[in-house]
């Protein structure tokens, strides 16, 4: 296509917006954590508004209803679990060195034991020692951070709901305002884009968020069923830990099993948490994923697993969260890309 | 003659006001000139005859305009296309090329017109010829993400902009088939011949 110069520098403006925003945003995160959040939670809220505008309601009362609903369910847990979750956080401190002890002992009768019935005698005193060091400071840091994390949360409780409230009140208009900068030549293919991006996006943020709550409210139960001390923490990271493909259920699974043997000892308690975990992550694999979240993300099971070492290398945790929708994100624009200059549109 | 012609001014008092004048008059307040001058250009188009004056005004804030200068390609031929296009003002060319891949379809369209309607409804479109605008042209278009969002929020006015495209593609399915009928006749007649 022979476009006019003038078009040509409304692309390369509409470029040079687009990327300055992106590069803006990542050097700030301080405000591109809550607008993240806001983001993702707009996402997940948006579609209650034409829902509620069925029930006759018009859409500044829809956003309105939406946005208090929004309120109710994130103010509601953090009176009630929070508090709960720091406390059990804050102990767990405090039990993490006989854990330490327990496994060390453990460790010893297993040792002993092997000696004793084959005659073999392990040399490694350090190698298993210096590991579980190594678990119990990364599960110190984790666990310590979870307070901060909180701190952090209840600093974003002002600016987020700020934040989201505008982004249901107005969305039609900030969209209209990329629209309307949106050169000619490039119009409907950017349109196509952002709303396959968008929808992708939030489908598969929707479908993680009730998958992680299934996850966490099967985990917490079965662990207060089973007794184990910290029930509402594990539930808690068994969700979040859930968002990340393949390894997360493993993580979310590592810390309950622990503070089970310290607890239990090799006992029929410690085979149910197991079982427990077990169970939770077949559900999820059986009957959850492929119902709600298998259809939602295209993607191959290398790039799924490249996605998230990549993620994980460059963010840390929050990039293993964010890897996928990422990943989704990469390959809708490289193959409207692909397609553009290869011509291979195949439909 | 109106009726209200017809019947004088001294009859005004006996009889109610009547509703077309009422929002004629509320229509020419020079306020509201700008703010609906796209329902009221929807209100002259045939295809929406079927929606009522709020319904066009709830359709034309899912619209959007589109300028273009003169010469300027509004999309190409096999371009990946999703929006449906009316011409508000100007004037545009709508080219398509025979199997030989020589462009000498050319359809010339002018205000009230409007082209490109089955990217709303197919799946991953791609254009069939290309449009260009031969005059400085102001378009309205309705693109698929914004025919999605219609769906949800008001469906009726989504049922009815569908049935709207719906019978644009009929009328042309069927144009196509006398096309067809007429080429089989003639095919006939030179075969026998």
């Amino acid at each position: 296509m022979n476009l006019p110069k003038r078009e040509h520098l409304k692309i390369i403006f509409f470029m040079v917006a687009f990327i300055g925003l992106v590069i803006a945003l990542f050097s700030l995160p301080r405000l591109a954590v809550p607008i993240g959040i806001a983001y993702i939670v707009y996402l997940v809220f948006r579609p209650m508004i034409p829902l509620l505008m069925k029930f006759k309601l018009n859409r500044n009362t829809s956003v309105i209803v939406s946005f208090a609903f929004f309120l109710f369910i994130s103010i509601y847990p953090v009176i009630k679990f929070v508090p709960k979750v720091t406390q059990e956080a804050e102990r767990l401190r405090f039990f993490l060195p006989r854990v330490e002890t327990y496994l060390k002992d453990g460790y010893k009768e297993v040792k002993n034991n092997i000696e004793l019935k084959f005659g073999y005698k392990i040399e490694q005193e350090e190698f298993p020692i210096e590991i579980l060091k190594m678990g119990t400071n990364t599960s110190k840091v984790v666990l310590m951070s979870i307070p901060k994390y909180l701190g952090s949360l209840l600093e974003w409780v002002l600016v987020i709901p700020f934040f989201l409230f505008f982004m249901l009140k107005d969305d039609g208009r900030f969209r209209r305002a990329i629209l309307e900068i949106t050169p000619n030549s490039i119009f409907e293919r950017f349109y196509n884009l952002y709303y396959q991006f968008n929808k992708n996006l939030g489908d598969y943020i929707f479908a993680k968020f009730i998958e992680a709550t299934i996850i966490g409210v099967i985990i917490t139960s079965g662990l207060l069923f089973i007794d184990l001390n910290f029930a509402f923490l594990f539930g808690l990271i068994a969700g979040i830990t859930n968002i990340i493909p393949y390894v997360g259920p493993l993580l979310g699974a590592i810390p309950a099993i622990v503070v089970a043997y310290a607890e239990f000892g090799f006992t029929s308690s410690f085979w149910a948490v197991g079982i427990l975990y077990m169970v939770a992550n077949t559900i999820d694999l059986a009957i959850v994923f492929p119902l709600l979240i298998s259809k939602l993300v295209d993607l191959h099971p290398v790039v799924v697993v490249v996605s998230v070492i990549l993620g994980s290398q460059l963010f840390g945790l929050i990039g293993m969260v964010i890897s996928i929708p990422a990943a989704v994100a990469v390959k809708l624009i490289l193959s409207e890309l692909i397609s553009e200059l290869y011509e291979t549109r195949d439909y | 003659m109106s009726s209200f012609e017809s019947k004088g001014v001294d009859n005004l008092d006996s009889e109610k006001m009547k509703i077309p004048m009422l929002k004629y008059l509320w229509q020419a307040g020079p306020l509201s000139r700008n703010k609906y001058s796209i329902p009221k250009f929807f209100r002259q188009l045939e295809i929406l005859k079927h929606f009522s004056d709020w319904e066009l005004k709830i359709l034309s804030r899912y619209m959007h305009k589109r300028n273009f200068k003169q010469n300027e390609v509004i999309f190409d031929k096999d371009d990946l296309g999703i929006g449906f296009y009316f011409i508000y003002n100007g004037r545009v060319e709508v080219s398509e090329s025979d199997i030989h891949h020589q462009e000498d379809m050319v359809t010339v369209l002018d205000r009230f017109a409007y082209f490109g309607e089955e990217a709303l409804l197919q799946e991953n479109c791609l254009r069939s010829g290309q449009a260009k605008s031969t005059l400085p042209s102001e378009l309205i278009g309705i693109f698929k993400p914004d025919l999605a969002d219609l769906i949800t929020d008001y469906p009726v006015i989504a049922t009815k902009m569908l049935q709207a495209v719906s019978i644009i593609l009929a009328n042309k399915i069927q144009h196509l088939s006398y096309e067809l009928r007429d080429m089989r006749e003639k095919l006939a007649k030179y075969e026998s011949s």
